[in-house]
């Protein structure tokens, strides 16, 4: 499916960064799952954006197709946004 | 000899979000825990970037490139800021073996006005 | 004149953007060796920090900087705007952490911005 560079050194590269941020991936939503305060799911949150963001990077690389850098601007501007409405949502439910 | 530098960077990149991700699971409390993402997955993504601007010689992708690494550095911070103070106004249950709390007694003394 | 001000500005802030760099990856280093070498041994705290700055900009730098230094995070802000609660990982003597943000972080930033 996906086309590899012809590098090998780039392709074995590629491998590692895959493996550890999918591994990453899954901690994070063991936090997610266990988190015993909604504050622990938003954080993760934080994390999921950034490592969607490296997945993004990572495909980049794998195929080329250097046009989905405008996913990774579109999800850092997101986030931001979500988590400071979350912030505000969780301040004005406490001063109820 | 620039695939070199690419993957290094890509390997480092990653291994410090793998970093973030332990910290989340095996650390204490919700403060330490903002403690390991502001900073090892904001430092993985940039060395990310770092290498796609080395592999990719042309201005669009430096000009986004160093985009989400400003939005990154300058928005993670304030974001970390809104969601600790909204955990300790929701007195969020702290770890073990805090010296002090300086930011409750000031909450005690005088009522902090939250404003829209 | 008036352009020479604007230039001075300008080379102030992209050294304040370098510094800032530079920071992140230290404190990044720190954190990540923190998370790896498996102890226990955490001593946080929440620190009151004084502040003597004056307009908004140096306060959010200030901020946000502080975020990226080793084993600190802002919380709050006081509603007057004179006092910042910090988290800090090891906090081992309170008026030690004060001093340390005082004459290092905030002497630079007082020099850039204003």
């Amino acid at each position: 499916m996906i086309e590899i560079t012809n590098s090998p050194v780039l392709t074995v590269a590629i491998y590692i960064s895959f493996f550890s941020l999918t591994i990453s991936l899954f901690m994070g939503m063991y936090r997610l799952l266990i988190g015993p305060t909604l504050p622990d799911r938003m954080i993760v949150l934080d994390l999921i954006a950034s490592l969607s963001i490296g997945l993004i990077i990572t495909y980049i690389l794998a195929t080329g197709q250097t046009i989905y850098l405008n996913v990774a601007v579109a999800i850092a501007l997101l986030v931001f946004m979500g988590n400071i409405a979350f912030a505000k949502f969780l301040i004005r439910r406490i001063k109820k | 000899m620039i695939e070199w530098i690419a993957a290094f960077f890509l390997i480092f990149g990653s291994i410090f979000m793998l970093i973030a991700a332990i910290g989340v699971v095996k650390l204490p409390d919700v403060y330490m825990r903002m403690h390991a993402i502001t900073k090892a997955a904001s430092l993985g993504a940039i060395l990310m970037l770092t290498a796609v601007s080395i592999l990719y010689v042309s201005w669009i992708v430096w000009l986004e490139a160093v985009m989400v690494v400003i939005f990154i550095i300058f928005t993670t911070p304030v974001a970390t800021q809104m969601i600790s103070k909204a955990a300790h106004e929701g007195h969020t249950p702290k770890g073990d073996g805090y010296i002090m709390d300086e930011l409750k007694d000031s909450n005690e003394n005088e009522k902090i006005e939250i404003t829209d | 004149m008036r352009v020479l001000n604007i230039l001075i500005r300008i080379g102030r802030f992209v050294f304040f953007i370098f510094y800032y760099l530079k920071e992140l990856v230290l404190s990044s280093l720190y954190v990540a060796w923190d998370i790896i070498t498996p102890k226990d041994l955490f001593t946080p705290g929440i620190v009151e920090v004084p502040l003597d700055l004056k307009t908004d900009t140096a306060i959010i730098a200030f901020a946000n900087l502080v975020s990226m230094t080793p084993g600190s995070l802002t919380m709050d802000l006081s509603p007057d705007k004179k006092k910042l609660y910090v988290h800090a990982m090891y906090l081992t003597d309170k008026q030690e952490f004060i001093d340390k943000m005082k004459n290092e972080l905030e002497e630079r930033i007082r020099k850039i911005f204003e």
